[in-house]
C-alpha cells in the first residue's frame, strides 16, 4: 500500500468514526500544524491551539471529500484557527508559567520573532523547515503545495531572513 | 550557499541553516513534552484525548473487520460529539471518566474510566454487552430480561432495575443492585440479587452467594468460604450468622448444596419466612423447580416467574 493509499484509508476510516485512524492522522500531521500555527501565534499558545485544530478537524472530517486533500484541509483549519485566535486574544490570567529551566533559549524566541515578521507565504515554509525539521518534499506532500512553490518560498524566505538577521 | 541542504537536507550543510535548525529546533513540537506554559483552564477532554491518541487510543475502538449494524445506542462524553454505536464495537474509555451510552428503548449506562465494553448484539429481543474490565452503572427501563451483560464469570440479566457492575482484569466481578433485581447466571448456577444486595463472580466458578450490603463481615467471610467449596460444612458455618433479612441468602445456600444436604437450610429458611405449602421440605429436597420458586416468591422480592419466562424466551 502506498503512502497515499494509506492516508486515504485513514481518512475514510476516520470519517466512519474510527478514532484510532484519526489518532494516526494526528501523529502524521501534528508537526505540520504546529509549524503553521507558529507562523501566526505566539509559541506559548501554539500547542494548545494545535489541539483545538485537531478537535475541529475530528468533528468535521466527514465533510472532507478528497482524502488526498487532508494536509491542505488541516492547514486551512490551522490558519483559520490562528485568525480566530488573534480576534479573541486569550487573557494571560488563564496561563500559568512553569519553571524557567524548561524554556527554550531567549535567542530562539528572538529569532522566532523575526521569522514571524516575514511575509506569511515564506514564514510558514521556513518554520516547517527550520523549527519542525521537515524537508521541502515533506512540506509539499503534507501541505498539498507543489514542490516548486515550496522550494521558491524556502529560498526567498531564507534570503529575507538572512537580511533581517544581518 | 547550498540550496539543496535547505531543500531536502542533502549536499553540503549550509552553516546558517544548520545553526538556525539547531537553535529553532528547541521550539519543535514533540509528543509528550512539557509545554512552556500550561493553561490552568479546564482542558477540553477531546483535546486531551487527541494528545493521548499518539500513545494509547482511548474512546471508541472500532476493529474495521468487525463493523456491524447501526444500533439505537448513542455514545457520548464531555467534549465529544455523540455518535451511534454499531454491533461489535468496543468502548475503551481510557482516561475518560464521563462516558455514557444511552438507548431510548433500553436504558442508559455510565461507563467509568479504564473500562472496556463491547456491544455484542442489539435486537428487539435482546441488547447484549460484554464487560471485559472496568465499571458500568446501568439504569434500565426496557422490559425485564432484555438487557444482558456478559462477563468472564457470569451472565448478568437485568430484571428491571438500577445497578453497578465492576469487572477486574482477572475476571473477578462484583455486582451491586440499587433498585429492582438482577439475575446472574453461569452454567446453570443462578443468583438473584435484589435491591440493596451484592454478589461476586469468579471466572470458571460463576456467581457467588448474594448478600445484603449491610450483612455482617462474619457472614460475608462465611459465604466466601462456601462459594469456594459449597457443601454441608461451609453452609452450616454460615447459617447461624444470618438475620431475618438474610433469608434471600439462605435460599441461595439451600439451592446450591446436594439434595440430602438441603434440610438444614430449609429449616433455617422456614424459621425466617412463612413458606407456602407448595414449598414443602420434601419437594425442596427433591429439587422440584415449582417448590424452589415458591420458596423464592415467599421472600417477597419479586416473582421467579419473570426469570423462568426470560429463560424460556432466550
Amino acid at each position: 500500500m502506498t503512502a497515499e493509499q494509506e492516508q486515504a484509508a485513514l481518512v475514510r476510516a476516520s470519517q466512519q468514526g474510527d478514532r484510532a485512524a484519526f489518532g494516526a492522522i494526528y501523529q502524521q500531521f501534528s508537526r505540520m500544524i504546529h509549524g503553521i500555527l507558529l507562523a501566526h501565534v505566539p509559541y506559548a499558545d501554539a500547542e494548545d491551539l494545535m489541539q483545538d485544530v485537531f478537535v475541529r478537524a475530528m468533528r468535521q472530517v466527514d465533510r472532507l471529500r478528497e482524502p488526498a486533500a487532508m494536509g491542505g484541509w488541516l492547514a486551512s483549519i490551522a490558519r483559520n484557527a490562528a485568525v480566530d485566535y488573534r480576534r479573541r486574544l486569550r487573557p494571560l490570567a488563564e496561563l500559568t508559567e512553569i519553571g524557567a529551566a524548561n524554556l527554550p533559549s531567549r535567542h530562539a524566541f528572538e529569532v522566532m520573532d523575526i521569522l514571524q515578521s516575514l511575509p506569511e507565504t515564506y514564514r510558514e515554509a521556513l518554520i516547517l523547515r527550520l523549527v519542525e525539521g521537515m524537508t521541502g518534499p515533506e512540506i509539499a506532500v503534507k501541505t498539498g503545495m507543489t514542490h516548486q512553490s515550496v522550494r521558491v518560498n524556502l529560498c526567498r524566505g531564507m534570503k529575507l531572513l538572512r537580511e533581517k538577521l544581518g | 550557499m547550498s540550496e539543496e541542504y535547505l531543500w531536502d537536507k542533502t549536499g553540503e550543510p549550509d552553516r546558517d541553516v544548520a545553526d538556525l535548525e539547531m537553535l529553532l529546533g528547541q521550539l519543535q513540537f514533540r509528543q509528550g513534552r512539557q509545554p512552556v506554559r500550561q493553561p490552568t483552564r479546564r482542558a477540553n477532554p477531546a483535546a486531551l484525548w487527541l494528545a493521548a491518541a499518539a500513545v494509547v487510543t482511548a474512546g471508541v475502538v472500532i476493529p474495521l473487520s468487525q463493523r456491524g449494524a447501526q444500533t439505537d445506542w448513542r455514545y457520548s462524553a464531555r467534549g465529544l460529539e455523540a455518535r451511534t454505536l454499531r454491533t461489535g464495537q468496543v468502548i475503551d474509555t481510557g482516561g475518560v471518566s464521563d462516558a455514557r451510552l444511552e438507548s431510548s428503548f433500553t436504558g442508559a449506562l455510565q461507563i467509568e474510566s479504564r473500562s472496556r465494553l463491547r456491544l455484542v448484539a442489539s435486537a428487539d429481543k435482546q441488547q447484549r454487552f460484554r464487560l471485559e474490565r472496568g465499571t458500568i452503572h446501568a439504569v434500565i427501563w426496557a422490559a425485564p430480561g432484555k438487557f444482558v451483560v456478559d462477563t468472564p464469570g457470569a451472565r448478568t440479566v437485568d430484571l428491571g432495575c438500577r445497578y453497578t457492575l465492576h469487572m477486574d482484569e482477572d475476571g473477578t466481578g462484583f455486582l451491586r443492585v440499587e433498585t429492582g433485581w438482577v439475575a446472574f447466571e453461569w452454567k446453570g448456577t443462578e443468583s438473584f440479587i435484589p435491591a440493596g444486595a451484592a454478589c461476586q463472580t469468579k471466572p470458571q466458578r460463576g456467581p457467588g452467594t448474594p448478600y445484603f450490603a449491610d450483612a455482617s463481615d462474619a457472614l460475608r467471610a462465611a459465604l466466601e468460604r462456601f462459594d469456594a467449596a459449597p457443601g454441608r460444612a461451609t453452609m452450616a458455618a454460615a447459617l447461624p450468622l444470618v438475620r431475618k433479612k438474610d433469608a434471600m441468602t439462605v435460599w441461595h445456600l439451600m439451592t446450591r448444596v446436594k439434595s440430602w444436604e438441603r434440610t438444614e437450610a430449609y429449616d433455617r429458611l422456614a424459621s425466617l419466612v412463612v413458606l407456602p405449602a407448595a414449598a414443602s421440605k420434601d419437594s425442596i429436597v427433591r429439587g422440584e423447580t415449582a417448590a424452589v420458586d415458591a420458596a423464592w416468591n415467599a421472600l417477597d422480592l419479586g416473582s421467579a416467574e419473570v426469570w423462568r419466562n426470560w429463560k424460556r424466551g432466550w
